[in-house]
């Protein structure tokens, strides 16, 4: 006999709104919920508060059906990088690669159009180099600030249609308004000059590529939002100087973040932000100008900063890190990026001067050495994460005293630190046992010595990474599959790990959710149908260049794994269209599936051709 | 049970009374958890008497009472300081406690809300929410009882409005 269906009849409207907002803005499950039934459909859209989307055909259109479909929105995330997926009769989507990152001197608004999403669809002729109308106009935001008058949070990425005229009109309707993120739009001066004038609760302001932004506007919302503004983020934004800077030390006194990008930047702008604000929690400097007299300063006001991070080509000396490691004894997180000029002095006043520091990152800064990091190791009894990447000249001694002092660390990450051995391995593995997270990529001195170890003393390890350590082989694995129940596993490129490896772990790790196991010559099925046994909650896995695994493995693993949401496995000769299609088949929640395009047959891409990416042999 | 020292209110029992008739006498401090019946026990009318609780019943109190229970001591033991509701210690008895069928789930999170519990309020939603989350539209129907009262074609318009924006 069927149950009752206790929720629609139990619980009032309000309880279920309350159990949506539960759900995160998870846009699957919200609309999971909108499907149930009719109550549940009205009632999830009153509750949704967030609101994502791309790119689209006509956004203007668009935006209207979304105010008058989701009435109580406060958040809004339009990045029109990101192609929609389109309706089944548009074709295939080709995913367009990653955003660009820090490529900023060759960044122009043409150099943007060749990486707009390529749609291939009928009219692609017409859209080659025409994407402009395509763009969320003003008039588009204008109706969004009409109808999400709560409007709490609003970021637009690349939407290049935008001016001034459509923020202002987002100042004057969204009076709620808290955070504000511009990334590559032309929006100018007076849209910022509205913002300070209206929005009196912002809290948090990030530009990014604003090309049309001057000092005045940066100067009028300073003047307007100083005294609710906590976070700031200013990267690549030519026409802002010193001269917004210092209106934000006089204005902002409870900036609590900082973070700028920028070559245009000097002393002067961050030593009046210094002085001006004493709150000053979180500091990002990537900003090529800028040299220890700002930091000096910084050193000497901000004595309640607990994040600093110094990212690429700094000029900064000894000096200033000695003047932080006196004064900020709040800090908890460091990161020193490209950093030639600083040495182990820098390192060991901070040891000194900042016993609470939690987290720690050294990126290719030459002149740190072994002795800097055993400072740290003596020191800092509450470090839980320590990154050394490109450390060439950091030795296994800074982790023996690492593993010494730091019995909190609960995350581990090395990258290309040719000197750090199996020795220094066992010595992290004996003293930190509260290690989580161990992430080893190209240290050719590591083995299975060192990971042994780990497998042994490291109960809590839940996220393994080991790429291109070519010494690690299936020994190691095995002890880790005995010692630890993993949740993230990645051995790409370790090419000595077969199958004994992958099915000791599998056996050991019923809750791995993310497997990469590419470029391993030596898999085979055997390695696969155990982990389709032993990991039922298998979200993610990468098999490309497994060269011995056939469709019978994959089958194995596809219909024991049905949560799979995304499967790479491009490079694998031994699996045929027949494999593909029982991964889409059997894989019921699957998301998207990197595979060759011929590998494709007509009935699978009628299936899933929205899920599909195959590799351009082209490029 | 440990006796907190101090003023009275620590160790004056009330009595409360759910809807079937049951009757539980409980330590002033524990009954201050919910915002509601402090605002009743403030005004001062029930300092002796019996509190009716005529929308909650027995099965239901019973298991709030020990959530607040719980949650107090826990707030004592860490002198009152927000810290309390992160110790471990009391994620795994929250997460325990929150294990339990359908209805109860349901009678928990109605009478955390009648009550104005808030904690207890966001436990039981959260877990109805995670139960939801990683469900099929067909399977969180099943979970539920729930009957599907659209059309085909209504369901498929829907399906289609749905694919509007990336995750």
């Amino acid at each position: 006999m069927r149950g009752q269906d206790l929720i629609n009849t139990v619980l009032p409207d309000e309880m279920l709104v309350e159990i949506f907002c539960h759900l995160d803005g998870l846009k699957s499950s919200c609309d999971s919920c909108s499907l149930v039934c009719k109550k549940w459909l009205k009632i999830e859209r009153l509750s949704r508060r967030t609101v994502r989307i791309g790119a689209s055909r006509n956004p203007d259109a668009f935006v209207k059906l979304l105010v008058q479909r989701f009435v109580n929105v406060r958040n809004v995330y339009i990045d029109e990088r990101l192609p929609v997926s389109p309706p089944f009769q548009f074709g295939y989507p080709i995913i367009h690669g990653p955003p660009p990152a820090t490529k900023k001197r060759r960044y122009s608004k043409n150099a943007r159009s060749s990486l707009e999403p390529l749609h291939a669809s009928k009219d692609s002729r017409s859209e080659s180099r025409d994407l402009e109308p395509f763009s969320l106009s003003d008039a588009g935001l204008v109706t969004l600030a009409d109808g999400f008058a709560r409007l709490e949070k609003l970021s637009l990425v690349w939407c290049s249609n935008v001016t001034s005229v459509g923020i202002k009109s987002v100042a004057e309707k969204c009076k709620s308004l808290k955070t504000l993120d511009l990334q590559g739009c032309y929006v100018g001066d007076q849209g910022l000059a509205a913002i300070g004038e209206c929005c009196k609760q912002l809290e948090d302001l990030n530009l990014r590529f604003c090309e049309g932004l001057t000092d005045t506007g940066l100067v009028e919302l300073a003047r307007g939002c100083g005294k609710s503004l906590k976070a700031i983020g200013i990267a690549v934004c030519a026409k802002i100087t010193d001269i917004s800077l210092e209106a934000v030390g006089s204005h902002c006194t409870l900036l609590q973040t900082l973070s700028l990008d920028s070559e245009f930047i000097q002393n002067k702008g961050v030593l009046a932000v210094a002085r001006g604000c004493s709150s000053l929690n979180v500091l990002k400097l990537q900003c090529i100008n800028v040299t220890d007299e700002a930091l000096l300063a910084v050193g000497t006001f901000c004595s309640s900063l607990e994040l600093l991070a110094l990212y690429s080509f700094q000029r900064f000396t000894d000096r200033s890190l000695c003047a932080i490691g006196n004064v900020c004894k709040k800090l908890k997180s460091l990161t020193l990026s490209d950093c030639y000029f600083l040495s182990d002095k820098s390192l060991e006043a901070i040891a000194t001067g900042c016993g609470e520091l939690a987290q720690l990152e050294v990126n290719g800064c030459h002149n740190i050495g072994t002795a800097g990091l055993e400072a740290i190791g003596r020191s800092c009894p509450g470090l839980s994460e320590l990154a050394l990447l490109y450390c060439q000249r950091i030795g296994n001694s800074a982790l023996f005293e690492v593993g010494r002092g730091c019995k909190l660390l609960q995350a581990l990450n090395l990258v290309d630190c040719s000197n750090i051995g199996d020795d220094a391995i066992c010595n992290i593995a004996q003293g930190c046992r509260n290690l989580k997270k161990l992430h080893i990529r190209r240290c050719y001195e590591i083995g299975d010595k060192g990971i042994i170890a780990v497998g042994e003393n490291c109960k809590f390890l839940t996220d393994l990474s080991l790429r291109f350590c070519d010494r690690v082989g299936d020994a190691a694995l095995i002890a880790i599959g005995q010692g630890c129940s993993l949740r993230y596993l990645n051995v790409s490129g370790c090419h000595q790990i077969g199958d004994a490896g992958l099915i000791a772990v599998a056996r050991g790790s019923p809750e791995l959710v993310y497997l990469d196991v590419s470029v391993l010559q030596n898999l085979g099925d055997m390695a696969l149908s155990e982990v389709g046994e032993g990991c039922p909650l298998l979200k993610d896995i990468v098999l490309s260049h497994c060269r011995q695994i056939t469709d019978v493995g994959l089958a194995y693993l596809a219909k024991k794994c049905t949560r799979i949401e995304s499967c790479h496995m491009v490079y694998c000769p031994f699996i045929t269209s027949a494999g593909v299609a029982t991964v889409v088949s059997s894989c019921v929640n699957i998301k998207k599936v990197l595979v060759e395009k011929w590998k494709v047959s007509q009935r699978t891409r009628r299936r899933a051709g929205s899920i599909l990416s195959y590799l351009c042999m082209d490029l | 049970m440990s006796m907190i020292s101090g003023d009275k209110s620590s160790t004056e029992i009330l009595s409360l009374k759910s809807s079937d008739n049951e009757i539980f006498e409980v330590k002033k401090e524990v009954v201050l958890e919910s915002i509601t019946l402090r605002g009743m026990v403030e005004e001062d009318e029930f300092s002796d008497t019996l509190i009716p609780l005529p929308n909650v019943e027995g099965k239901i109190l019973s298991k709030i009472i020990h959530y607040c229970q719980k949650h107090t001591e826990a707030r004592a033991k860490v002198n009152g300081s927000e810290g309390a509701a992160d110790s471990k210690e009391i994620k795994d008895f929250d997460s325990e406690f929150i294990n339990v069928d359908d209805k109860t789930l349901l009678g928990i999170i109605l009478a955390a809300n009648y009550l104005n519990i808030k904690d207890l309020l966001d436990l039981g939603c959260q877990k109805i929410a995670d139960n939801i989350k990683e469900k099929s539209v067909e399977d969180v129907r099943k979970t539920f009882n729930i009957k599907n009262d659209f059309t085909p074609e209504e369901e498929k318009a829907i399906r289609e409005e749905n694919l509007w924006a990336f995750d």
